[in-house]
C-alpha cells in the first residue's frame, strides 16, 4: 500500500457549455491499485476518461502521471508517457489482420521507419497467443465475436507496456490476470455495468 | 502447431502480395514492347494516361490510407506544372531544375494550404482543398502577363520530339513513382496512417501523432502530384488551365483512383490510364462520352465499392 501514486487527479472540471460533466474530482492510484469509477448514465465516467488521456482538456484541475502534469499534453504524448486506455467500443483496423493491429501498437511515431523491427512480428505474435487470439492472428478483426475483440485491446494495451490503464468495460469483459509484470485486467467488482476501472500495473 | 500453421499462412499471405508483384512486372513488360506495335497516336494517349497515373496514386495516399479526401489535386498539380512552365518559358531554365522548382512550388503551397486545415475536423479540408482550386485557377487568369493566361504558355523546351521516347519517360516516371508510392504504404508507416485515417481518436490513444503523419502524407502527395504536372507540362509543351487545372481535371482524378480501387495505390493507376483511354475512345461521342464514364464510375462506386483492383484482390482472398 505504500507504493508511490502513479496517478495523480486533482480537481479535475470539465464544463460543456453550461453542463458541468466533471466538477472538482480528486483521486490518486498506486502501482498495483485498481480503482473503480461508478455512476448513472451522463455521471460523466467517460469525460474523466478523456480527461486523463488528453482527448478533451479539462477547464481545470490537474493530471499527475509520476508527478508530471500531463492535463494539457496532446493525447499521443499522454499515451508515449504511459497511459494506454482501453475503450469500451472496441476500434480495431477493419483491413488488417490481427497481428497487424497488434503490431501496430509496438511501432515509434516516426516518420521515417519504414520497416518494423525484427523483434516486433515475435512479441507481437506471443502477445497473441498470451490472450488467447493465437489461432485467429491472421483473420481480419470484422470476423472475430466480440470476445475476441476485447482480447485484441488487450493485447494492444499490453503491448504498449503502459503505467496506467484507464478502461471502461462493458458487461462482459473477460477477466484476464497476467503475471508479474503484466498489465492487470480484471472485471469491475460490482454488477454496474457502466463503471469504469482505472486499472494499474504492477 | 500453432505457430506452425501461422507461419505457413503467412507465407502463403506473402506468395499472394508477390503474385501481384508479378502481375505488376507482367503488366510493365507488355507496356514496355507496345511502342512495337502502337501507333503514334496511341502512344501519346497511353503517355498521357501514364501521367495521369500518377496524379491518381499520389491522391489515393491521401485519400485511401489518410482517410482525407483532397479536392483539389490540380492545385498541387498546377503550382507544379506553372512554376516550371514559367521558369522555362521567361528564364529558360533547364528541365530538371525547373521540375525541380515545381516540386519545391507544390510542396510549398500545399504545405501553406494543409497546416492550417488538417487541424480542422470534419468536412473542412475537403472544401479548403477545393477553394484553392479556383483560386489558383483565377490567379493564373488575373496574372495573365506572366502566366499567359486563359490562353496558357508554351514551353520552349519539351521532353523529346518522339512519341516513343516520350513513351518512355512517361512509362518509367510511372514505374518509379508507383514503386515507391506502393512501398510506402505497405511500410510501417503506411500501417500509422490507414490508422491515422480510419480512427484518429485511436491512433492518437496509441501513441501517434495523427496530424504530423498526415501532414507527411500530404507533403508526399504534394511532391509526386507538382513533379508528375511538371513533367505532364514538357510533354505536352504547353500548359493551360483547362488541361491541368480546372475542377474536371481534379475530378477525372478522383474517378480514375475510385474506379481502379482506393487504398491499392496501384489500382489507382490502373484506373487513369483506362479513364484516359476509354475517354479517347469514346471522344466522337462528345457528351455522351462523358455521360458514359460517369454512369460506369457510379455503377463501380454502387456495386464495387473496392475498385477493380480492390475488388479483384478481395476475390483471391476469399478463395
Ligand atoms: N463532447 C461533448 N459535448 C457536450 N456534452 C457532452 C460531451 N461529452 C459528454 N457530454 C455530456 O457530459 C455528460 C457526461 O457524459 P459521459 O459520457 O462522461 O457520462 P458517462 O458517465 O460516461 O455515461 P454512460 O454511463 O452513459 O457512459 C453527459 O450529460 C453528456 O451528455
Ligand atoms: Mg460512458
Amino acid at each position: 500500500m505504500n507504493a508511490p501514486v502513479r496517478l495523480a487527479v486533482r480537481g479535475l472540471t470539465k464544463r460543456f457549455g453550461g453542463l458541468v460533466a466533471v466538477r472538482d474530482l480528486s483521486f490518486a492510484i498506486r502501482a498495483g491499485e485498481i480503482l473503480g469509477l461508478i455512476g448513472p448514465n451522463g455521471s460523466g465516467k467517460s469525460t474523466v476518461m478523456k480527461l486523463i488521456m488528453g482527448i478533451e482538456r479539462p477547464n481545470m484541475g490537474t493530471v499527475q502521471l509520476d508527478g508530471v502534469d500531463i492535463s494539457r499534453w496532446p493525447s499521443h504524448r499522454v499515451a508515449r508517457a504511459g497511459i494506454g486506455i482501453v475503450f469500451q467500443r472496441s476500434r480495431p483496423l477493419r483491413r488488417q489482420t490481427v497481428l497487424e493491429n497488434i503490431k501496430l501498437a509496438f511501432l515509434p511515431d516516426s516518420l521515417w521507419q519504414l520497416v518494423a523491427e525484427p523483434s516486433v512480428d515475435a512479441k507481437a505474435r506471443c502477445i497473441a497467443e498470451r490472450v488467447g487470439l493465437g489461432a485467429v492472428m491472421n483473420r481480419n478483426p470484422a470476423t472475430l465475436p466480440f470476445g475476441d475483440l476485447r482480447r485484441l485491446e488487450m493485447a494492444k494495451a499490453i503491448a504498449r507496456h503502459p503505467k496506467v490503464v484507464p478502461t471502461t468495460s462493458g458487461s462482459q469483459s473477460p477477466a484476464i490476470t497476467g503475471n508479474q509484470n503484466d498489465v492487470r485486467y480484471s472485471q469491475p467488482p460490482e454488477k454496474d455495468k457502466k463503471s469504469t476501472v482505472p486499472a494499474k500495473k504492477e | 502447431m500453432t505457430v506452425n500453421l501461422d507461419l505457413i499462412k503467412e507465407r502463403m499471405r506473402r506468395l499472394l502480395g508477390s503474385r501481384l508483384l508479378w502481375v505488376a512486372v507482367l503488366v510493365v513488360c507488355i507496356a514496355a514492347v507496345l511502342p512495337l506495335w502502337l501507333s503514334v497516336y496511341a502512344l501519346g494517349v497511353l503517355t498521357a494516361g501514364y501521367y495521369f497515373g500518377v496524379f491518381a496514386m499520389a491522391w489515393d495516399l491521401l485519400f485511401g490510407f489518410a482517410g482525407e479526401v483532397n479536392f483539389g489535386p490540380t492545385f498541387l498539380i498546377g503550382l507544379g506544372a506553372y512554376t516550371a512552365a514559367i521558369l522555362n518559358n521567361k528564364y529558360g531554365l533547364a528541365i530538371p531544375w525547373c521540375a525541380m522548382a515545381g516540386v519545391v512550388s507544390a510542396l510549398i503551397g500545399g504545405l501553406l494550404l494543409a497546416i492550417p486545415s488538417l487541424r480542422l475536423r470534419g468536412p473542412y479540408f475537403g472544401l479548403v482543398t477545393l477553394v484553392a482550386v479556383l483560386l489558383l485557377q483565377n490567379g493564373i487568369v488575373i496574372f495573365a502577363g506572366i502566366t499567359g493566361g486563359e490562353i496558357g504558355m508554351t514551353v520552349p523546351d519539351v521532353l523529346s520530339l518522339s512519341a516513343v521516347t516520350n513513351y518512355w519517360y512517361g512509362l518509367a516516371f510511372l514505374v518509379v513513382c508507383g514503386v515507391i508510392l506502393f512501398g510506402l504504404s505497405r511500410s510501417a508507416v503506411g500501417l500509422i496512417l490507414q490508422a491515422s485515417g480510419q480512427d484518429p481518436i485511436e491512433a492518437q490513444a496509441l501513441g501517434f501523432n495523427v496530424t504530423k503523419h498526415k501532414l507527411m502524407a500530404f507533403s508526399i502527395s504534394a511532391v509526386f502530384s507538382g513533379m508528375a504536372g511538371a513533367m505532364l507540362v514538357f510533354y505536352m509543351g504547353t500548359a493551360s488551365v483547362g488541361t491541368l487545372i480546372d475542377i474536371s481535371i481534379g475530378v477525372q482524378i478522383i474517378i480514375a483512383a475510385v474506379l481502379g480501387g482506393r487504398r491499392t495505390i496501384l489500382g489507382a493507376a490502373v484506373g487513369a490510364v483506362l479513364l484516359i483511354g476509354v475517354g479517347e475512345f469514346l471522344r466522337p461521342l462528345v457528351q455522351l462520352n462523358t455521360f458514359a464514364v460517369s454512369a460506369l464510375t457510379l455503377a463501380v462506386i454502387l456495386f464495387f465499392p473496392d475498385g477493380l483492383l480492390g475488388y479483384a484482390l478481395r476475390k483471391r482472398e476469399a478463395k
